[in-house]
């Protein structure tokens, strides 16, 4: 195995070697070694899976190089930016790919094969495939086909369901439902009602946060897919779901909600400590596992609430495959065979039938999705029409140390939730001052 | 035997090839932190973009929370874990030199903490500052108290790191503290024996004015390093809770790597830089006016 990543894969590779059967005996490479920069991920394990599968399908070599989450980031800057990459795919975060669009840096992939056609049946992720250079928006229509999606990240919400069944509570259609919901859980189990990824990190508390702006109908910007980026995160509908995110934190949270991270989350949701977690849906591989998980069979999954009159909005935090434009054609040619391998149907339900999350209505819409352990998918199925990204501008990445900051202090007490929207909004009005945005904000929100 | 003056040019030749290894590797580098300072750079197309902006990024310094909390926080974990290190390790250090034989054990444990990396120390400190199951609130839990969220709590986590800082620095102090506890003259001890002095008289009046100059330089010494402190608050909190326990040094992070705003965090770079030389610049004229 070619891999630097572990081998962890014990029970995928059965259905992997069976696969690779279909071609008789093993082929012989056709493509160049390929080498592939990701992020240590929930997801990992299943995307290393398809990766083996795909060594043993074609006989063509890959490597993964794993690494934290900044670290990745950095390496791939670092690569696209060099005189030749030293990698052949980048997998980009949802938060951070304009950036590698706007700086032109990823080879449009019908460039490199003009055969190439995305599979109908891949999910598009509001568009944030493809870029169009001149108008500087993620636009399918106009725009070149940069990417295809690796990973499906939407957030979810994770619930015992099997304390639901117990307590006879119903599935909540509001925040307010749900908060009714985690108290009592928590008052009838002594467990914690919601936990909350309320951490800083590189992206952490955002992504929590912004299902409550959008589904209290806030938004960041007033019309960022019309080009008009007056900032309104101060707007009274932000504060209302700030309020709620930290009433939700402080009545059925932990003691220290500030400082928790997506696997202190994890921890406490498969150790059942906790009844709610809201969760990239790539962490439902380790709720089943008995190796990883005393919940096993007990986690339920649905759509994320709202506030009443509105729609859920669970955020995109989904994982893109590109291309860099400074690599040999050899490479780049090699690379865009992994990826038309990748988007496959038959590929994607292996991918789903190895612990991955597909990213195909092939995997979700066909029978796999109706068996007991691949529940996730229903729900999955249920949110992805009204998931929302966050942003598409390569501001993304400074913006989002704003909000990281902000929010976080306004969880940790520092600051009130009137003081954190009105500094965030005012800092984020500069960074797109400073990048030459015509922009505003709102006027300071009253205490 | 008489010794051979060598011209001027000589002399000038002779250092030049590590004066331009210096230029090279030192002065080089720092020109080009100072000319990014006063830049924004963007990457578009494949390539960098220079704009000139003049002060903007050192004015904007003055708005910068994180940066305000960065130099805040840095400020008390260089005072209070310096203080700490350098006071623990001058105990120790004594402790030491009147061990006799049996010092060497003692000084390669001591030592220990000083060769785990970094990366490990973090491992380390987060597993026994884990609130649910970390050997800390297990020994609490044993006289009934506890948990504590020692690195989740706002008003608790600094301590913690700093407590940490302590831990793996105080045998760098030590070190240095027990190279001069060991050169002090026996003599001059003999002699406050002999005219009666105490044990605490002999080592305020004796002990600790013939040890200032190390003490002042193992200070001066761990200060600049703890001004550096970045590993620790990486591993351990990454900045929060909140700014709780943001330095300075990892705020350079966040902005110049994960931000990429490279004149920024380069014009942040050369203010940390300049300040502290001026802190280090003002101890020592007070040290040197305090000798004279």
């Amino acid at each position: 195995m070619n891999t630097r990543f572990g081998t962890l894969r014990a029970l995928p590779l059965a259905v992997a070697a069976s696969l690779a059967l279909w071609g008789g005996a093993a082929p012989a490479q056709t493509q160049e070694p390929i080498n592939i920069v990701i992020n240590q991920s929930p997801w990992l394990e299943g995307f290393a899976n398809v990766v083996d599968l795909y060594q043993q399908q074609t006989g063509n070599s890959v490597t993964l190089d794993v690494n934290p989450y900044a670290g990745s980031l950095e390496k791939q800057r670092n690569a696209v930016r060099a005189g030749e990459s030293e990698y052949d795919i980048l997998i980009v975060n949802g938060i951070f790919y304009p950036e590698m669009y706007e700086g032109g840096f990823l080879e449009p992939l019908t460039d490199i094969d003009p055969d190439f056609t995305l599979d109908p049946q891949v999910y598009t992720f509001d568009d944030t495939l493809w870029y169009d250079s001149e108008t500087k928006t993620v636009n399918a229509e106009t725009g070149d086909l940069l990417t295809i999606p690796v990973n499906p990240n939407i957030t979810m919400m994770f619930y015992r369901a099997d304390l639901y069944e117990k307590h006879g509570l119903e599935k909540p259609e509001t925040w307010d439902e749900l908060l009714a919901n985690a108290k009592a859980i928590q008052e009838a189990e002594g467990i914690v009602g919601m936990k909350q990824r309320a951490a800083r990190a590189t992206i952490s508390i955002s992504w929590d946060y912004w299902p409550y702006l959008n589904s209290f109908g806030g938004s960041l910007f007033r019309d960022e897919s019309g080009g008009d980026f007056f900032v309104t995160l101060n707007s009274p509908e932000a504060l209302e779901a700030l309020k709620m995110y930290l009433k939700i934190a402080e009545e059925v949270g932990p003691p220290n909600p500030a400082s928790m991270d997506q696997a202190t989350l994890i921890q406490y949701i498969v150790t059942g400590q906790a009844a709610h977690a809201v969760l990239p849906v790539a962490a439902q591989s380790q709720m089943d596992d008995p190796n990883k998980s005393a919940v096993v069979g007990k986690i339920g999954y649905m759509n994320l609430p709202h506030a009443p009159g509105h729609e859920s909005a669970p955020a995109i935090g989904h994982w893109l495959g590109g291309v860099p434009r400074n690599l040999p054609d050899a490479n780049k040619q090699a690379a865009v065979a992994f990826l038309d391998w990748f988007q496959q149907p038959e590929t994607q339900i292996a991918y789903a039938e190895m612990g991955g999350s597909p990213v195909s209505a092939a995997a979700y819409e066909g029978a796999f999705a109706e068996k007991p352990e691949n529940r996730y998918m229903i729900a999955m199925r249920d949110a992805l029409p009204t998931a929302r990204r966050m942003w598409t501008i390569p501001e993304g990445a400074e913006i989002v140390a704003v909000t990281e900051v902000g929010l976080n202090r306004a969880v940790a007490g520092e600051i009130g939730p009137v003081e954190a929207l009105n500094s965030m909004a005012a800092e984020i009005e500069k960074i797109m001052q400073d990048a030459g945005f015509e922009t505003g904000r709102l006027p300071d929100l009253a205490d | 035997m008489a010794m051979v003056q060598a011209s001027r040019p000589v002399r000038f030749l002779t250092v030049l090839p590590a004066l331009l290894f210096l230029v090279l590797l030192s002065m080089l580098p720092l020109a080009n932190l100072l000319a990014l300072s006063f830049a924004k750079v963007t990457w578009a197309e494949g390539s960098a973009r220079w704009d000139w902006v003049g002060l903007a990024n050192y004015r904007a310094l003055a708005d910068d929370a994180l940066f305000e909390a960065g130099i805040l926080n840095t400020l008390i974990l260089v005072v209070s874990a310096t203080t700490l290190q350098v006071g623990i390790g001058l105990g120790l250090a004594l402790i030491c030199s009147r061990l006799g034989r049996s010092a060497r054990a003692y000084r390669t444990l001591f030592l220990l903490p000083i060769l785990i990396p970094g990366i490990i120390i973090g491992a380390i400190w987060k597993l026994m500052y884990n609130v649910q199951f970390g050997i800390i609130n297990q020994a609490l839990a044993l006289v009934g108290l506890g948990p504590v969220d020692w690195l989740g709590s706002s008003s608790l986590a600094l301590a913690s790191v700093i407590a940490v800082d302590v831990w793996h620095w105080t045998p760098f102090s030590f070190l240095l503290l027990l190279a001069a506890v060991e050169a002090l003259p026996k003599d001059v001890f003999e002699a406050a024996q002999i005219d009666g002095a105490g044990a605490w008289r002999t080592f305020r009046r004796i002990t600790l004015p013939l040890l200032w100059p190390a003490i002042f330089t193992t200070f001066i010494f761990r200060a600049i390093i703890a001004f550096k402190v970045f590993d620790e608050v990486y591993l351990l909190t990454g900045g929060g809770p909140g700014t709780s326990t943001q330095v300075i040094s990892f705020t350079i992070y966040q902005r110049f790597f994960v931000q990429d705003s490279a004149g920024y965090g380069a014009a942040m770079s050369v203010f940390v830089m300049f300040l502290v030389a001026v802190v280090i610049g003002v101890a020592m004229t007070r040290q040197k006016a305090r000798t004279r």
